[in-house]
């Protein structure tokens, strides 16, 4: 059953459109949503991420950090464009990340001196500033740059996080780079990891729209799923790949969780043996 | 115990201990007459750094007296206390307490109060008087030695010579024959001590536009009291700027520890700023990033705070309603992080005058660089990467020869195949930087068979410039 509040949003995105002033957030019930521009996730998440809670994006290797930022700029790139968005980054991420470059940053539409970068030196600095930056609501989104799974960034701190942005209905991102999945209060996780994309519709030899397999974790309504998307500069939002397998590659025709691992690696660990097993065998 | 240095190929004692046992030692005599006396003397050799380091630190703390306090040579300070002897009940009492506080502390002190700089130097050192009146100083010079017109020694020996002794001998002399004979800097000392002539003393530290304090006669050791006394200065603080239509941007905050320490705690805004609960705030994050790096020792009896810098702020309306305040708002959050974390951790992007990725955008502090718009290459389609490394990382490539893109390649220890590539785009180097034998770039733009794209360049055209070019990734795409 298609939500009424879904049918509103998208016959005001098509009004938008037709007018041409389309943007990917919409008010309702007083949350503003940030839509992906890929109806079926939008339906997924009932009309898109909601602005002023807590969202990951992580990818499992520092080398998949390029698509993790690229997926999160598309979203970022789809808030108010007047106002500033503060990007906090770990000390830990800073050897082999590097630094955003505005040029490339224009593929995303995206203004790079509404940055305000925050380097500090230590992890409890890092916390801090990320929390004065939360609760600060004249931004258009605070994005915590974190690598792995350290210690100081626990559930507890990020509850607080939460509450806070929750308060001054600032989005907040966290990008979470080599990091593994870790219970937080974030109200969606995504998994990006890059795919292998077609050639140039124009050249067969050049390189086509760059593709991305996004997989999503965690979802508060429990509804997950995963998709090959590519981001669409001209219009703005992301696109669903086409599903017609690269002839290079056959990877799409395979389930799309084929580059995960096996299984999920369990939360915690175990300290009790299975014992329904035991007795039965 | 005395101190000792070497003067004219001597060791020579250059000041000592008022000590009855060193009867016999003067300042002047060489090391081994004063050890043919007392073989056991304790010495000290000089250590000058040291004594200016002490001297400045005295400095600092007689700015609770006045904000104009300079050094003069070695061992001396010149305090400009004009309109500041009213706050200490006068110039009598004001002498007296600078003196008390002074010996206190342990120092031995010598003072006067004059009209000129250069009178209340020589009255100081060579005269009795602590306070001259207005007007009288020159009565007051003239029986003095000539050594108080801070002169150079033979000067005073070649003036001597002649018979001149004291100041007085010199006063109602013809200029031009001593101009002649003995330079100018005796008349220019001269004059200034008499006040003929300005002397401008440069103060050890600038002088603040407004300076608002707070004394305490038991010194305060509690960090919610100086917090506290910080508001009241401020508010005190945002009445005066907002009668003269400006805000601060830069200011200092002096805590002057009851044992002569200072301590200075410097906060600035990006922005003109006068909000007293704002300026408040700032300084509360500046004492909260000091951690434990402080000690209030026995307490603080005077809390200053000097507005160093101000720009023009006009009245303006606060809205009660919903205007936006997003941008005030945001501004304060990068002044307090800037406080808290230091200035170039909280940073923008400034565009610089180059075709050089690496050197087009650069980080700068974002509490003193406005916002600007940047120039950005568009060319329509991605051809420049998300993530730019700071320094190009090195890999193994293996690409066609002489110009062809990359075919497989090695890069942080991870063997990649290239499946589509796009290039080159070739950027020269910038000969007016780097030098004429600076090599070229050729970027392209690769896929690998697992999806990742990046950005690699081959560093110098083969054979032109290099036989071996080496190959770099310098980027990342999404």
């Amino acid at each position: 059953m298609v939500h009424r509040a879904n049918i509103a949003a998208t016959l005001r995105q098509a009004v938008a459109k037709i007018d041409g002033t389309q943007t990917r957030l919409a008010v309702e019930n007083s949350r503003r949503r940030l839509s992906l521009g890929i109806e079926e996730i939008d339906n997924l998440l009932g009309g898109g991420i909601v602005c002023g809670d807590m969202h990951e994006v992580r990818c499992s290797l520092s080398r998949d950090l390029g698509c993790a930022s690229g997926f999160l700029l598309g979203l970022l790139s789809g808030l108010e464009e007047n106002k500033r968005i503060v990007w906090i980054t770990d000390p830990a991420t800073a050897p082999d990340c590097g630094k955003l470059f505005p040029d490339g940053l224009v593929h995303f539409k995206f203004d790079a001196s509404r940055l305000i970068q925050i380097r500090p030196l230590h992890l409890n600095d890092f916390l801090w500033a990320a929390g004065e930056a939360a609760k600060t609501s004249g931004l258009a989104a605070v994005v915590l740059h974190i690598r792995g799974n350290p210690v100081g960034f626990d559930l507890s701190i990020s509850r607080k996080l939460m509450l806070r942005a929750q308060t001054s209905k600032t989005p907040l991102f966290v990008l979470r780079q080599a990091g593994e999945e870790e219970a937080s209060s974030a109200a969606t996780r995504w998994h990006i990891a890059p795919a292998t994309s077609l050639p140039d519709t124009a050249y067969h030899r050049g390189l086509g729209a760059m593709r991305q397999r996004l997989t999503l974790e965690k979802h508060r309504n429990g509804q997950t799923g995963n998709w090959t998307i590519y981001w669409n500069t001209n219009t703005r939002s992301f696109e669903h790949a086409a599903s017609r397998a690269s002839p290079t590659h056959s990877e799409l025709s395979l389930h799309p969780s084929v580059n995960r691992s096996d299984s999920p690696p369990a939360l915690g660990q175990v300290l009790a043996v299975k014992w329904k097993q035991r007795q039965a065998s | 115990m005395v101190v000792i240095d070497t003067i004219k190929n001597a060791m020579r004692i250059i000041a000592m201990a008022a000590d009855s046992r060193l009867a016999g030692i003067r300042v002047g005599q060489t090391l081994s007459d004063a050890r043919a006396i007392y073989p056991d003397i304790e010495c000290v050799p000089h250590n000058l750094d040291a004594d200016r380091a002490l001297l400045v630190k005295v400095a600092r703390w007689c700015e609770r007296y006045t904000p104009l306090v300079s050094l003069s040579g070695q061992d001396g300070l010149f305090l400009d206390i004009t309109g500041c002897a009213h706050l200490f009940d006068g110039e009598q009492s004001m002498l007296e307490d600078i003196n008390r506080r002074l010996e206190a502390q342990g120092f031995g002190v010598k003072s006067a109060i004059a009209d000129t700089a250069g009178a209340a130097w020589a009255i100081a050192r060579y005269g009795d008087a602590a306070i001259t009146l207005p007007n009288a100083h020159k009565i007051a010079l003239e029986p003095l030695s000539l050594r108080a017109l801070r002169l150079p020694l033979d000067t005073i020996g070649a003036l001597a010579q002649v018979g001149f002794k004291t100041i007085g001998c010199l006063v109602d002399l013809p200029r031009a024959p001593i101009v002649a004979r003995f330079g100018e800097t005796v008349l220019q000392r001269l004059d200034q001590a008499l006040g003929s002539e300005d002397e401008v003393l440069s103060p050890l530290q600038p002088v603040a536009e407004l300076v608002y304090e707070k004394r305490f006669p038991d010194p305060i050791v509690y960090e919610d009291d100086i917090k506290t006394t910080i508001k009241t200065l401020t508010i005190k603080l945002k009445v005066n700027l907002e009668q003269r239509g400006r805000g601060m941007r830069r200011c200092r905050l002096q805590l002057f520890r009851a044992d002569g320490e200072v301590v200075q705690l410097e906060v600035e805004a990006s922005q003109p700023l006068r909000n007293a609960h704002k300026i408040a705030a700032l300084f509360d994050e500046r004492l909260a990033s000091l951690h434990d790096e402080w000690d209030a020792g026995f307490g603080f009896d005077i809390i200053q705070l000097c507005v160093l810098r101000s720009d023009k702020l006009d009245a303006y309306q606060e809205d009660l309603v919903s205007s936006d305040q997003s941008e005030e708002v945001v501004t304060h959050l990068i002044d307090r992080l800037s406080v808290r974390l230091g200035q170039n951790r909280v940073l923008h992007y400034q565009a610089a005058d180059t075709h050089i990725p690496e050197r087009r955008f650069a980080l700068a502090p974002a509490l003193h660089h406005r916002q600007q718009a940047l120039p950005v290459y568009d060319t329509g389609i991605a051809t420049r990467p998300v993530l730019l490394f700071d320094r190009p990382e090195l890999a193994e490539v293996m690409a066609e020869v002489p110009e062809g893109p990359p075919i497989r390649f090695r890069w942080r220890r991870v063997s990649y195949e290239v499946t589509r590539s796009e290039g080159p785009e070739r950027i020269a180097c910038e000969w007016w930087k780097d030098g004429r034998a600076a090599h070229t770039r050729d970027y392209f733009r690769i896929e690998t068979t697992n999806g990742y794209r990046l950005w690699l360049f081959r560093h110098g055209l083969y054979e032109r410039e290099t036989d071996t070019p080496k190959w770099y990734v310098h980027g990342m795409f999404a």
